[in-house]
């Protein structure tokens, strides 16, 4: 079984790009056999975990404070210290970092749904099925649909962490003066924008998202709702198909009459009161709760004439690397046992607005102070995993952000642009990833 | 030889001589006389008043906003001074970054990197005006050639000779590429060039050898120039991020500007827009100091000594 899902790829951040160019030699040791067979090799009973590891993180969703929290509760626990290495501000940094000189050192590494394949192609990765029933992690409780997207060819390549999905964010004190129904169709969707831009509440009844804001994470959403998609495996035409071309159109329409286009991020829109209604990442809802000054509504994503709103996954995991010794990568595993048991899940998931990967985690006390994350741990059933032309094709989510945020911030012909979409695409995939897959 | 105010040839003499000057303040009454009033206005103060807000507003802007709560930033109503002033923002950013580590790492960087850099500047330059070296024009040519680079093609080749020399994650690693400076030998080699060769000629004639006359001659004349440099130099190690990003993963070498960009975080934008204020605040503050230190030097006359 093949299995290609994965979640968001953050902005691209040039600062990396250029130790990167020429640095793979200085990174983690990718020669010879793969990482699959050297740890297939290995007879786990028989290795005494390492007494220090090293955690390359981002600290994703400002959860520096708690990761320390929990790194030492594992030292206190196990003996085992674990020195932090902040890797970057972002994912893309970090996955530079890795594959440059700074990760040959690393043994456990923040990747997203995004950077980690780049990663398994270089053999970096260690497969962490056998590590983690090694170090007595019950791997059956991670929310399946999570820990499947680090699934490639009959093995994970790594365990969820911080884990997102986009969740629809609306001004709730605004839909109860209009007496507003919560829109479960991208139809509905305008409507209350309309509604409420007429009502002179708002200058924007929706904000998308612009090329650097995760475009092309949120919107497949709505590609979705109307039958089309960015990609089918590696079919690019979806991407030109009718489903998509309707879906870009009825956003293209949108803009300037329900919609804006953010010129910073639909989080600070929505935060602020500029908008009434967003698009965000559910690890937005923190951030968004600390500055809104009106009532958070949120809801699932709306669906359409072809689907329910389906929901694509995002953020990141973590994963082990193949460089590391078996002691190393024994202690990984353990480490990321501790990170992910389901009191520890609850705990970050309270911190940060990260989804639980953990389905035992008590999230009682979560949804007490902050009801509205229900609402995202509710939509994990209606998850997807996401386009192979965002999260695998290098390069793929780039030539996606920009031609939505064309159509989007343009008048041009839809179809043309997308067609022109799929040349690009396909070009990048016969230059990038065929000969590697093959 | 005695160094002394008066002008430097008979020329400059005759000028200071023929062109008669106003005091302050009757340069200040006729400035604002009905008559002038408005090219006073127009072409000295509107331009001026216009650069200020431009440069002043922003930088205002930041400091207020450090003291900001997240929801003075993030609204629709925003005001210039916090409503209700935090230090939070500063707290944060100090339990987040180590900052005495990244701060000292900072001090430390720039400190040593400007002063080796202003010194090899000021020899070279010196050398190349002074000293008969051949091929000296060449050499020149070749300063201007590195002016002409940007910095960015360079950082891979360094990257490896740092990489292979031990410097990855050291303070001489950051400091070292950045040793010679092409600016500023450029911008010494032009004043040392254009300073009055009587000064040199009467000093050899006392006996003075390059030293002295690098040190009590070219130096003291020149410090309005040096300290241009010195102060462009300290901006830039204090304001470098790329190179010490790059051979750097590990806070505890770390410098002030990377050390800060670990503020940066997915998905927290939204709440910590004060806390990057802060922290930039925080690069910011040190060198405004160094300015006001260095300035009165920066516009002071360029030259302030001559030959009796």
């Amino acid at each position: 079984m093949k299995k290609l899902s994965t979640g968001r790829a953050l902005r691209g951040t040039a600062v990396f790009s250029l130790a990167a160019l020429a640095l793979t030699a200085c990174g983690p040791d990718t020669s010879g056999e793969s990482a699959e067979a050297e740890t297939n090799d290995t007879d786990w009973s028989s290795v005494e975990p390492a007494d220090s590891i090293i955690f390359a993180t981002n600290h994703p969703g400002g959860s520096q404070d708690i990761e320390n929290e929990l790194i030492e509760e594992f030292t206190d626990e196990t003996g085992i210290e674990v020195e932090v290495i902040t890797s970057g501000a972002n994912y893309e940094e970090t996955s530079q970092w890795f594959q440059t000189g700074g990760g040959s050192n690393a043994d456990v590494i923040v990747l997203s749904d995004a950077t980690w394949f780049p990663n398994y192609l270089n053999d970096a990765l260690a497969p962490v099925d056998e590590l983690l029933e090694a170090a007595e992690v019950d791997t059956s409780r991670f929310v399946t649909a999570l820990y499947d997207d680090y699934l490639y060819e009959d093995a994970h390549y790594g365990a969820p962490y911080a884990r997102s999905t986009p969740l629809f964010y609306y001004n709730a004190d605004q839909y109860e003066e209009l007496g507003l129904e919560v829109p479960t169709t991208w139809e509905e969707v305008a409507e209350n924008g309309r509604a409420l831009v007429e009502a002179g509440l708002t200058d924007s009844g929706f904000s998308f998202p612009s090329a650097d804001s995760y475009v092309s994470w949120t919107a497949a959403n709505l590609a979705w709702a109307y039958g089309g998609a960015w990609s089918e495996d590696w079919d690019f035409s979806a991407i030109a198909s009718d489903g998509t071309v309707e879906a870009l159109e009825f956003a293209q329409d949108g803009v300037g009459d329900w919609a804006t286009v953010s010129s910073t991020t639909p989080d600070d829109d929505f935060g602020a009161g500029v908008t009434s209604q967003a698009i965000a990442s559910t690890g937005s809802l923190v951030g968004i709760l600390s500055v809104a000054d009106f009532e958070v509504g949120t809801a699932f994503l709306p669906g359409g004439p072809a689907a329910e709103g389906e929901t694509p996954t995002g953020g990141a995991g973590l994963m082990i690397a193949s460089a590391s010794s078996p002691e190393k990568q024994l202690a990984a595993a353990m480490f990321i046992g501790h990170m992910t048991q389901p009191e520890n899940t609850a705990r970050f998931s309270q911190a940060t607005g990260y989804v639980p990967v953990n389905q035992d985690s008590d999230m009682s006390d979560v949804y007490a102070e902050t009801p509205q994350f229900e609402t995202a741990v509710e939509q994990l059933s209606r998850s997807r995993s996401q386009d192979n032309a965002r999260v695998f094709l290098p390069g793929g989510d780039l030539e996606l952000s920009q031609t939505l945020q064309a159509i989007l911030t343009g008048d041009g012909d839809v179809r043309e642009q997308l067609e022109a979409l799929q040349t690009q695409l396909e070009e990048l995939y016969e230059s990038e990833l065929a000969s590697e897959l093959d | 030889m005695s160094l002394t105010n008066t002008p430097t040839t008979p020329a400059a003499a005759a000028r200071a001589v023929s062109q008669p000057t106003l005091k302050p303040r009757a340069a200040w009454r006729r400035a604002f006389e009905p008559r002038h009033l408005a090219d006073t206005l127009l072409t000295g103060y509107l331009p001026i008043i216009i650069a200020m807000l431009i440069i002043v507003l922003p930088l205002g802007w930041m400091i207020s906003s450090s003291f900001k709560p997240a929801g003075e930033i993030v609204t629709l109503n925003p005001t210039l001074l916090p409503q209700e002033p935090t230090l939070d923002n500063y707290d944060a950013v100090a339990s987040r970054v180590p900052l005495l580590t990244v701060l000292g790492n900072s001090i430390y960087v720039t400190v040593i990197g400007s002063t080796i850099k202003v010194l090899l500047a000021i020899t070279t330059a010196y050398a190349l005006v002074f000293i008969r070296v051949p091929g000296a024009n060449l050499i020149f040519l070749g300063i201007l050639v590195a002016l002409m680079v940007p910095a960015e093609v360079s950082m891979l080749p360094n990257y490896l000779t740092i990489t292979g020399l031990g410097g990855r994650n050291t303070l001489w690693g950051i400091i070292l590429p950045g040793l010679g400076t092409a600016f500023g030998t450029f911008l010494l080699r032009q004043h040392f060039k254009a300073l009055p060769k009587e000064l040199f000629e009467a000093a050899e004639l006392d006996g003075a050898g390059h030293f002295r006359k690098l040190f009590q001659i070219a130096l003291p004349v020149s410090l309005p120039a040096i300290a241009t440099v010195a102060l462009v130099t300290v901006v830039n190690e204090w304001n470098s991020f790329l190179w010490p990003l790059i051979i750097t993963d590990t806070p505890d070498k770390m410098t002030l500007p990377v050390g800060l960009n670990l503020l940066r975080s997915i998905e927290t934008t939204t709440a910590s827009y004060g806390i990057l204020m802060a922290g930039a605040v925080l690069v910011i503050v040190p060198m405004l100091i160094v300015f006001a230190a260095l300035q009165r030097y920066i516009v002071a006359g360029l030259t302030q000594g001559a030959v009796k």
